[in-house]
């Protein structure tokens, strides 16, 4: 049975999953609904009562709406900061903090990190299974954009050699990120600083770098950022460029150990995948250094999000029972308005079952409307929420609602009308001669 | 088929277990009229909704042909209403949302397919007769007389063998009180319908074969029973 069920496709499995909470209210619909014709009366009932009703509906759309968002929007943003760590197989850094270090490197958030001298680097950049091994040099804004030096081997690597325009060719040449605001040919100041320390007072950096080159989008913090040689950093530092005076105008690698004035982070690509995670034990051992994969961080990040996320679905779920409850409750309060009519079906002779499907069917209308259009607003609330985070962060979040939450908008409608038989079944208890004669 | 109404001991309580009405013997044949009247209070709304079977605390006998209802689950009240009893109220009760044809025939709702057709005709047929022309107007738009008309083909629709009325004419003025009088005794007579009203109305007891005086919970003193229309019998009551 498991293997069959492993087997199966996964939008099978989705769809026998999405069956097995609608199978109940299926039943239970076919169970009272059929053989009467109590559409033209469910009908009425619901135009009689039409804007409570539609409070109703809206009122389970928000509560269906909000909670898939919510959950679709986590999931977005797990997709959206995995992918942009998708360029960044192996960093090696000072030891530290390893989530400190990655949103450094990878998420070009500002910290304050210690750095790696030059033979360090070498030992890496000379290691034979390292394809690329690029410093990177933070500190420095233009605008809101951070200024980071890099090698133009690493700028190929992160563009998958997609640069409009071209790479630098001198030190004071750039390749800006596609949401950096800059064009081909703008020049630009940088400043020292980045974030709120780069405050308009801030002193602007002795040079003038020239735009030559645009990356596409990647969907990472790298849009906004501005790639420049890292040599250039270290120069308008007033530190040594990498290279030894005879070399001075070279860029990127080979660089001179004694004249490297030290980096944060190496961004490691080794030529096999395998190797990485000997090039990982390897430069671990260094008590210097410190080796990861940021994917790996991020999955033990996720898996500590796992059990929020799962809080989460609980939490949503137990909210919208919360607010079925209240409708549930209203609905039984509202059915005492509609009490005379009921009076009068029984007085002509309707039977239990007809009280019980024209109650029940008049609150799964609601229900059910109230969960379809909850995936709509859900839907609308994921690309906001979505648009707003990937502007906040730029990183790109792409939130859509997948199966957990069409399971989840499903489970709801499932309990949920699987309780509205109390109303129907509380008709059946009110006195019937009482309702005529009132 | 038609249903011969035979009562006796017949005692109705109120939850509490008082007593709200005894009725020692009562009888009518089938196709008869009868009316029920006395003041406000004595008990003739609740002498009909027994004979509906919409009452529990009913003890004796409640007998339309061979059936007892007070032997009946409600369920089975149910079931026999919906084949032998037709309603007709006070005020109305339509759905308002409905048009006239669907108020009428209402009983199609949860009748057996096969009987639909039937019902939805005999409605039709009934609006006709009692002047209501167009079945597709919203009831909503409808005057008073205009709906207990609709109430009238909805309780005939069904083609009962028992039809019930409580206060069918308090809630209309004069003329069309008078016009809906004729109008449900020609209607129950031609369809050899028993017919039972409670009213006030005497112009509509006067067109009825018989008529009961209920006083205090119980059949008022026969000399006083019939007191507008000499020439009428008096229904048998011990």
């Amino acid at each position: 049975m498991r293997d069959f069920w492993d087997g199966l496709p996964i939008v099978a499995q989705e769809m026998l999953l999405l069956g097995a909470w609608l199978l109940p209210i299926l039943l239970i619909g076919a169970a009272l609904l059929y053989g009467f014709a109590a559409t033209r009366l469910i009908r009425a009932m619901l135009w009689r009562f039409r804007w409570a009703n539609l409070t109703f509906v809206v009122l389970i759309a928000v509560a269906v709406g909000m909670g898939s968002a919510l959950i679709a929007q986590e999931r977005g943003l797990r997709q959206g900061s995995a992918k942009a760590a998708d360029k960044f197989d192996l960093l090696v850094t000072p030891p530290g903090s390893e989530m400190t270090m990655m949103l450094a490197a990878v998420y070009l958030q500002p910290s304050d990190v210690g750095l790696l001298d030059g033979p360090t680097y070498q030992q890496i950049a000379r290691h034979e299974r390292v394809e690329i091994a690029a410093p990177l040099a933070f500190g420095d804004s233009y605008r809101q954009s951070p200024v980071v030096g890099t090698t133009a081997q690493f700028t190929r690597h992160l563009t998958d050699d997609s640069v409009e325009g071209r790479l630098w060719n001198t030190t004071y040449e750039a390749v800006v990120g596609a949401a950096a605001g800059l064009a081909i040919g703008d020049t630009f100041q940088p400043s020292h600083g980045v974030g709120e320390e780069a405050g308009l007072e801030a002193d602007p950096h002795d040079a003038h770098f020239e735009v030559v080159g645009r990356m596409p989008r990647t969907g990472s913090p790298w849009d906004r950022a501005i790639l420049v040689p890292v040599e250039a950093v270290w120069e308008v530092h007033g530190l040594a460029n990498g290279h030894a005076p005879e070399r001075r105008d070279q860029l990127g690698p080979p660089f001179d150990a004694d004249f490297f004035p030290g980096t944060p982070a190496i961004i490691v690509k080794a030529e096999e995948l395998w190797a990485n995670y000997a090039l990982r034990t390897e430069f671990s051992r260094n008590e210097n250094t410190m080796a990861f994969f940021p994917a790996t961080v991020l999955t033990d990040l996720y898996r500590v999000m796992g059990d929020v996320r799962q809080a989460m679905s609980i939490t949503t779920l137990v909210t919208q029972m919360l607010v079925a409850a209240s409708v549930l409750l209203a609905l039984l309060i509202l059915s005492r308005l509609f009490a005379r009519q009921m009076a009068l079906l029984r007085a002509l002779g309707a039977p239990n079952r007809f009280l019980m499907a024209v109650v029940w069917g008049y609150c799964a209308v609601l229900i059910l409307g109230g969960t379809l259009l909850g995936l709509g607003v859900g839907q609308g609330a994921a690309s906001v929420l979505s648009a707003v985070i990937t502007q906040r962060t730029d990183i790109l979040v792409e939130a859509r609602l997948g199966w957990q939450e069409i399971r989840l908008a499903a489970a709801f409608a499932g309990i949920t009308l699987a309780l509205a038989m109390l109303p129907a079944l509380a008709v059946l208890r009110q006195p019937t001669v009482t309702h005529l004669r009132s | 088929m038609t249903l011969a109404l035979d009562v006796h001991a017949l005692k109705v309580s109120a939850d509490s277990g008082q007593p709200l009405l005894e009725i020692p013997r009562l009888a009518l044949a089938p196709g008869r009229s009868l009316g029920i009247r006395g003041p406000s209070g004595a008990g003739k709304s609740t002498l009909l909704y027994a004979l509906s079977g919409l009452l529990d605390r009913l003890e004796g006998h409640i007998g339309w042909g061979d059936t007892n209802l007070v032997e009946l689950s409600q369920g089975r009240r149910a079931a026999f209403r919906e084949r032998h009893v037709g309603m007709i109220f006070q005020d109305f009760l339509l759905f308002e949302e409905l048009d006239a044809l669907t108020n009428a025939g209402l009983s199609a709702l949860f009748r057996p397919r096969r009987e639909r057709a039937g019902i939805r005709a005999r409605a039709a047929e009934h609006l006709q007769r009692l002047g209501i022309q167009d079945g597709t107007r919203k009831v909503a738009s409808f005057s008073g007389g205009e709906r207990q008309r609709v109430a009238v083909a909805r309780a005939l629709a069904a083609n009962p063998d028992i039809l019930l009325a409580d206060e069918p004419t308090a809630s209309l003025h004069r003329s069309a009180a008078d016009a809906l009088s004729q109008d449900l005794v020609a209607l129950a007579r031609d369809a050899g319908t028993s017919l039972i009203v409670v009213s006030h109305d005497e112009r509509l007891l006067a067109c009825l074969d018989e008529v009961l005086t209920i006083a205090d919970g119980r059949p008022a003193d026969p000399a006083d029973a019939d007191h507008t229309d000499t020439e009428k019998r008096t229904v048998d009551h011990a």
